[in-house]
């Protein structure tokens, strides 16, 4: 066989994800992984007759900790590493847009089977599609991602820029749509507005430049000052340290995905009730009158009398659900993974346990906010 | 050619990943799916090299001289001609060799205290 046959979808998703590695790189070993991965999709196919799910997730996996790895190698310099980092954190929110992009059709199509269930309109429940497709978060970080990335691509860079600018950008555009939307005017007309829009900054802002800055300097220090280094590391526990960092990385994802999900409020003012929700990335915050249409058609307004009936509906279990899902795995990997990586390039040691372990915790968090929210 | 600590002494351990296409690599010039083939056989099953995770060792070892691509393809009837074989460099064979040595020490200090062995 002087020339395989190709496999056109997945040879274009590999090699949309091989453009994650360095320009140079790519050169050398684009069209060697090409090869390799299409003798793997076939080895797949005839052990299989399919490609299992497993097949992609080792694949993306694979790919993702590889390309950081040689981002991080071509050039033993900050302003590689830097680079890398920056790349990678704008990254995560691709990956949390990707997975809304998964659940948010499949929430609509749940939702759609229990309307068309209940009154057998289809219209109502297809007008939500292009909700789910587009959610306002998928459309942000898809949008910003890339520009960002393309922006900063060929700039200089400069410690405090790299750890805050994006970091800020990001919390500032996850943040303002959301106000905007539950105050329906800009700039704020409540104080309490003006509080609950610096908090979300913070949560935004404030723990991902934390963990992204301390990934950042303590990886400049191992690089920059290797001999220091091997001092430090005579009289510190890593282990112990990165233990602790991980733990830290969890109970921020874990407090964070909690009370995004949890902040909600009702306000009543000249017969008006808010009822607000935070983290939801639908067209479900927002005002709610007596007698008026509710913004999402599936729900009646007859439902929303009071907060505990809104509470109790199946649509906003499924939709605290979901943002929760969505809100927990953004942070996750946006702390998970910066403590990761600095740690296998500490130790060499590319320890999955540490991966294994924090999925565990992962599933027990989710298992336990399930038990305990939706009864 | 950039100098990683990891290579730069032949007594220093190998990782799991370098150590498996070493040896590989140690029996016959291969492409990159054969090695990859070859690592997860020789290892049962316990390294599991991803094209990233493979191309990435081999261009540190490519850099650090451990293994070298050759210039001689296969009949191009008999394979995609576009594919790069490697082999092992003589510093390669010395860096395996020592691997082996450690691993044969190892072994020997652990049958002479009586350790169980389970395999």
């Amino acid at each position: 066989m002087a020339h395989l046959p190709t496999v056109p979808h997945a040879d274009r998703f590999y090699s949309f994800l091989l453009s994650f590695y360095p320009r140079e790189y790519q050169v050398k070993y684009r069209e060697q992984m090409m090869i390799v991965f299409r003798d793997l999709y076939r080895e797949q196919i005839s052990e299989h007759g399919t490609i299992p799910i497993i097949f992609w997730i080792r694949i993306i996996g694979d790919t993702m900790i590889a390309a950081l790895s040689q981002h991080l190698s071509v050039k033993r310099e900050f302003h590689f590493n830097g680079r890398a980092l920056l790349i990678f954190f704008f990254i995560i929110p691709v990956i949390a847009s990707l997975f809304s992009q998964i659940f948010g059709p499949a929430l609509v199509g749940l939702l759609g089977f229990y309307h068309f269930n209940e009154s057998g309109n289809l219209a109502s429940f297809l007008s939500l599609v292009p909700f789910a497709l587009v959610t306002p978060m998928s459309l942000v970080s898809l949008v910003t991602s890339f520009l960002a990335l393309q922006h900063f691509r060929d700039k200089g860079s400069r410690f405090l820029f790299y750890w805050l600018g994006p970091s800020l950008l990001t919390g500032l555009i996850y943040t303002l749509p959301q106000e905007i939307m539950v105050t329906r005017e800009y700039p704020f007309k409540l104080s309490e507005e003006v509080l609950n829009f610096f908090f979300f900054v913070g949560i935004y802002t404030v723990i991902p430049s934390g963990l992204l800055g301390t990934s950042l300097g303590l990886t400049y220090v191992h690089i920059h000052n290797r001999p220091s280094f091997a001092v430090i590391k005579s009289s510190f526990s890593f282990k112990r340290f990165f233990s602790l960092a991980l733990l830290l990385s969890l109970f921020f994802t874990f407090l964070s995905g909690f009370f995004l999900n949890g902040v909600h409020y009702e306000k009543i003012d000249g017969g008006i009730h808010y009822f607000i929700h935070r983290g939801v990335p639908f067209p479900y915050n927002g005002v709610i009158r007596e007698g008026a249409t509710p913004p999402f058609p599936l729900v009646k307004l007859s439902a929303f009398r009071s907060k505990n009936e809104l509470l109790n509906t199946p649509f906003y279990k499924m939709v605290h659900v979901y943002a929760f899902f969505q809100n927990v795995f953004f942070y996750f990997l946006l702390s998970l993974f910066p403590s990761y990586i600095f740690t296998t390039s500490v130790t060499r040691k590319r320890s999955f346990n540490v991966l294994i372990v924090s999925f565990a915790v992962l599933l027990m968090i989710i298992f336990w906010y399930w038990m305990n929210s939706v009864r | 050619m950039s100098k990683s600590p990891l290579f730069s002494d032949l007594n220093a351990p190998l990782t799991p990943s370098v150590f498996y296409v070493l040896l590989s690599l140690s029996i016959k010039e291969r492409h990159g799916y054969e090695i990859m083939r070859q690592v997860l056989e020789d290892s049962k099953g316990k390294v599991r090299l991803g094209p990233g995770t493979l191309y990435g060792t081999l261009k540190r070892m490519l850099d650090e001289g451990l293994v070298i691509e050759t210039d001689e393809r296969p009949d191009p009837q008999l394979d995609d001609e576009r594919r790069r074989y490697y082999r092992l460099s003589d510093r390669g064979q010395k860096m395996l060799s020592a691997e082996l040595e450690r691993f044969a020490d190892a072994l020997a200090v652990a049958q002479k205290g009586k350790v169980k062995l389970s395999f």
